[in-house]
C-alpha cells in the first residue's frame, strides 16, 4: 500500500474549489477514505483506487441510485493517481462499533444488512468487487439505522467468480452471527463445522429459522449452499426478515338483533366482514373488510338496503382480493374503502331503478379495510367506527345528522329536548336507492381524527392508519352508541378480550336498558 | 362565514389537495371493484367550449385541512341559477358541489340568480325566502329587485362567501359569437350538454328515424353481477356515465328517450319513475314534443335541443320557470322510520 497522499487537516483543490480534509472516514489508516469539507459542503474522497475502478464507480454511482451508496461527484488525477470525490447520502455515518452492532434488535440488523447487500449488488453489477469487504470499511448511520460502504481500498474490476462474491458477502454472515449470538464470529472453518454437525440446535441462543441458511451461504464459496451472487444473499435475508416478523392477526366478532321494542317488526341493521389470510413463502398477508349498515325507510325497504350494502361491499372487496391488480389497490386502504363504498352506493341506486317494489329505502354505511397493517375508513350516516387504543377511545367517524349540522351552525340547543331528539334522528347523509352518492360525500379520515391520533392527515389519506397490536376497532349502529356510554364501552372492552364475547356483552348491555332500536356491534381486535 | 375555513392554501398544499381530492374514478379502477365495465364518453369531460364570463371563488380553506379543496366555479352563461338542486324546484345551472354539510343545509334550491345584461353589467337576485343572501355585506331579500354586482365583490349564500370576478370586458360578445358559430355549422338535430350556464361541447347527434335513449352504464345481460330479475333493455344510445360525479348522480341508468315524431319533429319521454325530466324547467311525466331551442333537464343536468330551424338556444328570459317553493320547513335528510 502506498503512503496516503492526504492527511487530516490538509488543504487541497478539487474541481477548482478549495477543500479541507476533516477526518478519516474509517478506523483503518490504510483505507485512504476521507471526509472533506468546503464551506457547508461535505464530501468523501477515496484515494488509491485503480483507474478502471474509478471509471466503473463513475458509471454506476449515479443519482438517484441506492439509499445508502454515496454518489459519484468527480475524479481528478493527482500526480498520475486518481482521486475520487463522492457525495454521501448519509452525513452522520460513523465507523461500526461492536457494542452498537451487538445491541441492535435482530430485525434492525437484518434490515441494515439487506441495504448493505443491495449496495454490493450495485457494485458487482458494474464489475467492482471489494476483494474482501472488511467491517472496518463499513459505516453505521444511527439516524436511519443503515449500514453503508465507507471505503473500498482493495477494490478491483473483476469478472465475478463465486470466490470474488464470497470475499465480499462473507462479512454479512459474520455480522449476522455476531448480532444473533452477541459474540465473536468463530471463523469460517469453525462455523462450517458447527453448521455441518447441526450444533446450531444446542446453541445457548436459539437460532431462528432463516439464520442458518444465510450464514451457511456466506461461510464458503464452495458447495451447493454457497451464494454465488449478491442477490442470493438478499433473498435469504428477506426470508429471514419474514420469519422474524410476527404477523398481525385479526379476530372478529359480531352480533345484531332486532331489539326489544314491540313496534319494531324487523332488524334493519346488517353487518358483515370478509377476512383473507395467506402465508406464502413465509410471508403472511392479512386483508379484511368490515362493515355495519343501518337501514332507513319502510319496514322491508331499510332491511333490504342495508343487506344489499353489506353484500355488495363484501363482494367488491373479494374482487379486489382476487384480481391481480387489486392487490395494489388494497395497499391504499383509504382509497379502497372509499372505492368500495362508491360501488355500494351505485348498486343501491340501480336497485332503486330496476326493481319495482320494496326498495325505496336507504342505509348508513361504515366500513374498514385493513391490509398490510394499515386501515382505511369509509363512512356515511350515523353508524360509528371507534378505535380503542391503549385504553383510550378515538372516534374515527363523525355522525352525519342534523345535530352535527346545527352544532356547526351554532344553532344546537342541548336543553331543547325536542330539537335534540329530532336532530339526532334526522340523518343528513346516507346511501339511498333514490340515487348515487358523490364520492366526495363519502367520508374518510378527517383532520380532527388525524389530530386526535397525532398523525398527518396526508398519511392517513394516502396510506391509511397504521394499526398496532392491541387495537380494537368497534363498528356500531346507533342502537348501541345511542344507549351505551364511552365509559361503559371501555369497561366492556377491558372485560372481554374475545371480540365475539365483547359484541355479545355490548348487545346485552343495550337490551338490559331499553333496546328500542335495532342493535348491531362488530368488533375487530388486532393481535 | 364558518370558522372551519380561512386563508387560501400554499401551491404545494394545493397540489397535494388536488391529488387527494381527485375524483375516485380517476384514482381507482372502480370497474375492478364493480365486476363490470362502465362506458366512458371522453367528450363529457372535455374542457368547456365557451369562454368563461365570470368566476366565483370560495373565500375559504383551512390551510391545515387538506380534505377541504379550495373551490372555484366558472360561469359559462349569462343567466345562472345558483344553489342546490331539489326536484320540486327544478334544475339549477350551477350546483355548489363539495361544500360542508352545514353549508349545503343553508343553501336554497335555487338560492340566487346571477345575470349578465346586454349592456355588460352583472346583477344578483336573491331567490330563496328562507336562506340568507348578501352582497358585500348587505342582505338582499327575495322580494327585492336584482342588485348590480361588481367585479371582486363578495356574495354570501347562506354560510358560504364567494368572490365574484368578471373575466374580460369583451367576454360576452365573444361568448355569444362562439355559441352562434357552434350551432350554425350543425346541420342535424342534436342534444348539447350544458354546463355552468352554457353548451359545453359534448353532444349527441339525433338520427332521423331512430330513437335515442339517454342514461348511464349498468351491467348488461351476460355480466355475471347482473341479477336475473332485472327485466331491462340493454339499449343505451348516449351513455352519460362519464359526467363529473356531481352531475352524473342526477342521471338515471335509463333516464329518458328522444323519439322522432316525423322527419322534422321530436319528442322526449321519461323512462324512470324516480328521476325527473323537465322541458324549459317545467317537469313532464309523459311524452312531450320538443321545440327547437328547448332546454331539456334530466334532474339538474341540462341540455340544449338544437334543431337547424333555430340556431340560438333559449335564454332563461324566454324559459318559463316553475314557481319557487318556500323552504322554511325543509329538513336536510330522512327521519328514521319514514319512507
Amino acid at each position: 500500500m502506498s503512503t496516503p497522499s492526504l492527511a487530516a487537516g490538509d488543504l487541497f483543490t478539487f474541481a477548482g474549489s478549495s477543500w479541507k480534509t476533516k477526518r478519516a472516514l474509517t478506523d483503518d489508516p490504510e483505507a485512504r477514505a476521507w471526509l472533506v469539507i468546503h464551506g457547508r459542503q461535505r464530501r468523501w474522497i477515496w484515494e488509491g483506487l485503480p483507474r478502471d475502478v474509478c471509471e466503473a464507480l463513475g458509471a454506476v454511482l449515479k443519482e438517484p441510485g441506492s439509499d445508502t451508496l454515496a454518489c459519484f461527484a468527480g475524479v481528478e488525477d493527482v500526480r498520475g493517481a486518481p482521486r475520487v470525490m463522492l457525495k454521501p447520502r448519509l452525513l452522520g455515518a460513523r465507523p461500526l462499533y461492536q457494542t452498537t452492532w451487538r445491541s441492535l434488535p435482530p430485525h434492525v440488523a437484518v434490515d441494515a444488512l439487506m441495504a448493505l447487500v443491495l449496495d454490493l449488488e450495485v457494485l458487482h453489477e458494474a464489475g467492482v468487487y471489494a476483494q474482501g469487504l472488511a467491517r472496518e470499511h463499513v459505516l453505521w448511520d444511527e439516524t436511519t439505522q443503515r449500514l453503508m460502504i465507507g471505503a473500498l481500498p482493495r477494490a478491483e474490476v473483476l469478472e465475478g467468480t463465486p470466490e470474488q462474491v464470497w470475499r465480499d458477502v462473507r462479512l454479512v454472515g459474520e455480522l449476522l452471527y455476531e448480532n444473533l449470538m452477541c459474540r465473536d464470529y468463530p471463523g469460517g472453518h469453525a462455523m462450517a463445522a458447527m453448521l455441518q454437525s447441526g450444533d446450531t440446535e444446542s446453541a445457548e441462543v436459539p437460532w431462528q429459522p432463516g439464520h442458518a441458511q444465510v450464514i451457511a451461504g456466506c461461510v464458503t464459496p464452495y458447495g451447493e449452499l454457497a451464494f454465488t451472487h449478491a442477490s442470493m444473499v438478499h433473498r435469504a435475508l428477506q426470508t429471514l426478515r419474514m420469519e422474524q416478523e410476527r404477523p398481525l392477526r385479526l379476530s372478529v366478532g359480531a352480533h345484531s338483533t332486532i331489539g326489544n321494542y314491540i313496534f319494531r317488526k324487523n332488524n334493519q341493521d346488517s353487518c358483515g366482514h370478509l377476512l383473507m389470510q395467506t402465508i406464502c413463502g413465509s410471508r403472511t398477508t392479512t386483508a379484511g373488510f368490515f362493515c355495519v349498515a343501518d337501514g332507513i325507510g319502510g319496514i322491508q325497504d331499510g332491511e333490504r338496503a342495508s343487506a344489499l350494502a353489506i353484500q355488495t361491499g363484501c363482494q367488491a372487496f373479494g374482487r379486489a382480493c382476487s384480481h391481480p391488480s387489486g392487490e395494489a389497490l388494497l395497499h391504499k386502504p383509504t382509497l379502497a374503502a372509499r372505492g368500495i363504498a362508491s360501488i355500494v352506493s351505485q348498486r343501491l341506486a340501480m336497485e332503486g331503478e330496476f326493481v319495482g317494489r320494496g326498495n325505496r329505502g336507504g342505509t348508513t354505511y361504515s366500513s374498514l379495510v385493513i391490509v398490510g397493517g394499515r386501515v382505511g375508513v369509509a363512512h356515511v350516516g350515523d353508524s360509528r367506527i371507534t378505535l380503542l387504543r391503549r385504553g383510550e377511545l378515538f372516534a374515527l367517524t363523525r355522525d352525519h345528522n342534523l345535530r352535527a349540522i346545527l352544532e356547526a351552525l351554532g344553532e344546537f340547543d342541548e336543553g331543547d329536548e325536542a330539537q335534540v331528539s329530532l336532530s339526532e334522528r334526522t340523518i343528513s347523509r346516507f346511501m339511498t336507492t333514490s340515487g348515487e352518492l358523490e364520492s366526495g360525500r363519502i367520508d374518510s379520515f378527517t383532520l380532527d381524527v388525524a389530530r386526535a391520533l397525532d398523525e398527518r392527515i396526508e398519511t392517513l389519506l394516502e396510506r391509511g392508519l397504521k394499526v398496532e397490536r392491541g387495537d380494537l376497532f368497534l363498528l356500531t349502529s346507533d342502537g348501541v352508541h345511542g344507549e351505551v356510554s364511552d365509559a361503559e364501552i371501555i369497561e366492556l372492552v377491558l372485560a372481554h378480550a374475545d371480540p365475539q364475547r365483547l359484541c355479545d356483552a355490548l348487545v346485552q348491555a343495550v337490551l338490559d336498558r331499553r333496546g328500542r332500536d335495532n342493535i348491531t356491534a362488530l368488533a375487530v381486535r388486532v393481535e | 362565514m364558518n370558522s372551519e375555513r380561512s386563508t387560501p392554501a400554499s401551491p404545494a398544499r394545493r397540489a397535494r389537495q388536488k391529488l387527494l381530492e381527485a375524483p375516485l374514478d380517476v384514482q381507482l379502477d372502480l370497474d375492478l371493484l364493480r365486476g363490470w365495465r362502465e362506458q366512458r364518453d371522453p367528450s363529457l369531460r372535455s374542457s368547456h367550449l365557451l369562454p368563461a364570463l365570470a368566476r366565483l371563488t370560495l373565500v375559504a380553506g383551512d390551510p391545515e385541512d387538506i380534505t377541504l379543496a379550495p373551490q372555484s366555479w366558472e360561469l359559462h352563461g349569462p343567466n345562472i341559477y345558483i344553489g342546490r338542486y331539489h326536484a320540486n324546484n327544478g334544475p339549477v345551472d350551477l350546483s355548489l358541489d363539495g361544500l360542508l354539510d352545514h353549508e349545503i343545509y343553508k343553501l336554497g334550491s335555487p338560492h340566487a340568480r346571477l345575470m349578465l345584461h346586454e349592456r355588460g353589467y352583472w346583477t344578483l337576485k336573491a331567490l330563496s325566502p328562507s336562506r340568507r343572501t348578501s352582497l358585500a355585506g348587505e342582505v338582499l331579500l327575495h322580494t327585492q329587485p336584482a342588485s348590480p354586482l361588481g367585479h371582486r365583490q363578495h356574495i354570501t349564500l347562506g354560510e358560504v362567501t364567494l368572490r365574484f370576478e368578471v373575466l374580460g370586458e369583451q367576454a360576452f360578445t365573444s361568448w355569444r359569437q362562439r355559441v352562434k358559430d357552434v350551432l350554425r355549422v350543425q346541420e342535424r338535430p342534436a342534444l348539447y350538454l350544458k354546463r355552468q350556464g352554457g353548451i359545453c361541447g359534448a353532444r349527441m347527434l339525433l338520427t332521423p328515424g331512430s330513437a335515442c335513449v339517454l342514461g348511464r352504464s349498468y351491467p348488461r345481460e351476460g355480466d355475471f353481477v347482473r341479477p336475473a330479475h332485472w327485466d331491462i333493455s340493454d339499449v343505451l344510445d348516449w351513455d352519460l356515465g362519464n359526467l363529473y360525479e356531481h352531475e352524473r348522480r342526477h342521471i338515471a341508468f335509463r333516464h329518458a328517450v328522444i323519439r322522432p315524431l316525423n322527419s322534422n319533429d321530436w319528442e322526449i319521454e321519461p323512462l324512470s319513475a324516480r328521476h325527473h325530466v323537465t322541458i324549459n324547467r317545467l317537469p313532464i311525466t309523459d311524452a312531450r314534443a320538443l321545440q327547437p331551442g328547448d332546454e331539456v333537464g334530466l334532474n339538474s343536468v341540462l341540455f340544449h335541443f338544437h334543431h337547424p330551424r333555430a340556431q340560438e338556444p333559449s335564454t332563461l328570459d324566454t324559459i318559463k320557470l316553475p314557481k319557487l317553493i318556500d323552504w322554511h320547513s325543509e329538513l336536510p335528510g330522512k327521519r328514521r322510520g319514514e319512507p
